[in-house]
């Protein structure tokens, strides 16, 4: 016999793919539900995969349009975590050789920005949190990404795995790397120097400091 | 126990919904590995300062919706099948200044009233297309200075099969560069506990963000 929680799940994912198959067949406010469930780990997969100059915000937009304009495409309602995160890494790539075409601008700092790490807005955070913030960028995609996923309040491995297209195990195991990674270059001396060359693009009509 | 092992063990830990096994995996390991511990401190703070740094730039898709796009977009259609309905004012990108804009260009057109056929200009009774009232608009608005220029690219939103499958429809935006003065410029911050649009107010100095 199945538990409380378990029918509750089970009516939760029920509902769930009716919302996706409401948003498939046009219904706005179910286009807008589905938005809202997703959209703050479709911004930590941008942030992943973005370029430096480009701005978070607008990249969430582009998904935002492609989900409006394209959910009809969607073939299987359960896929849909993994549709969008497609939607989000094409989204980025597309975006940052738009950037790179851009006109770009070198000058000299010495000292790292922090808001190269990434589009949001880190001026309120803490050192500590943008240290860390700028040395998982330095990871490589395949831990940087389950890891940061992980950070988002209430995310588990079962949803990132079902993002990535990987087992739980997977996952699992890459956070794990991941953090080991981390905790090795925090114990490392910094990599940039003071005077060291930092390039920058213009984004926007603001100037944006960024890691070349 | 190999070495990957004991990082996956580090690892659960620090997980919010790490189980007493866990823990109990975790402290048997760190007899014979005493540096476990001093791992599991230093991973438990990297996780906590990333869990602070995700969030806080994640935030910002809390600002992103789908509806104002697809609202506008069906205005406008909503205009086009029916004349006299005039686009609602919605909020873009969270800048009150995109809503004056748009109020600027509805007060615009309100002198433009529907006739039959089209859109009848209020001067004189020569019926003239869309395209005619907007290069007029475009003429007016360099004479007066507020309009510097269209830009010639179009960004593309969507295409399907027109109504009689033998063509295909184009939904594209159309960008013209004006300049504007305001008397202020706020910036949306959400709403209020009572549903009312908060806005914050810009130094007429300060570079508003992009």
């Amino acid at each position: 016999m199945s538990t409380d929680s378990e029918v509750t799940s089970t009516a939760q994912q029920t509902s769930r793919e009716m919302t996706v198959v409401a948003a498939m067949s046009g219904d706005g406010d179910a286009i807008e539900a589905l938005w809202r469930e997703h959209r703050r780990w479709i911004a930590a997969v941008l942030l992943v995969h973005k370029a430096a100059g480009d701005q978070l915000e607008d990249l969430l937009q582009d998904v935002a349009m492609t989900l409006v304009s394209k959910i009809s495409t969607l073939r299987d309602v359960n896929n849909i975590r993994a549709w969008l995160r497609t939607v989000a890494v094409n989204a980025a790539r597309a975006s940052a050789r738009r950037h790179r075409a851009r006109p770009r601008l070198e000058f000299l700092n010495d000292e790292v920005d922090p808001d190269a790490c990434d589009g949001g807005d880190t001026t309120a955070l803490d050192e500590e949190a943008q240290r860390v913030m700028a040395l998982a960028q330095q990871l490589p995609e395949a831990y940087r990404e389950p890891l940061m996923l992980r950070a988002i309040h209430g995310m588990r491995g079962k949803h990132i795995a079902s993002i990535m297209g990987l087992s739980e195990a997977t996952v699992e195991t890459r956070i794990a790397r991941g953090r080991r990674m981390l905790r090795e270059m925090s114990a490392r001396p910094a990599t940039v120097e003071p005077g060291s060359a930092i390039v920058g693009s213009i984004s926007g009509g603001v100037l944006r400091k960024g890691s070349a | 126990m190999s070495n990957v092992d004991n990082e996956l063990l580090v690892s659960r830990v620090i997980e919010p919904d790490a189980t007493t096994e866990a823990w109990d995996e975790l402290t048997a390991a760190a007899i014979s590995d005493p540096t476990l511990w001093r791992r599991t401190v230093e991973s438990l703070r990297d996780h906590h300062a990333m869990t602070r740094a995700v969030n806080a730039s994640i935030a910002i898709a809390d600002d992103v919706s789908t509806t104002p796009r697809t609202a506008r977009l069906e205005d406008r259609l909503a205009v086009d099948a029916a004349p006299s309905q005039r686009p609602q004012l919605l909020r873009w990108s969270g800048w009150a200044v995109a809503a004056l804009v748009a109020l600027a260009w509805v007060s615009g057109l309100s002198n433009v009233q529907p006739t039959g056929n089209g859109y009848q200009a209020g001067i004189g009774s020569q019926v003239v297309s869309a395209a005619d009232l907007l290069e007029r608009y475009l003429v007016q608005g360099r004479r007066e200075g507020r309009v510097f220029d269209e830009v010639p690219e179009k960004i593309f939103v969507q295409s399907r099969p027109s109504p009689t499958g033998d063509a295909v429809e184009v939904i594209f935006i159309r960008q013209i560069l004006e300049r504007t003065t305001l008397p202020g410029l706020y910036h949306y911050q959400g709403e209020d506990e009572t549903g009312r649009p908060t806005l914050v107010r810009f130094e007429a100095n300060a570079k508003p963000p992009m």
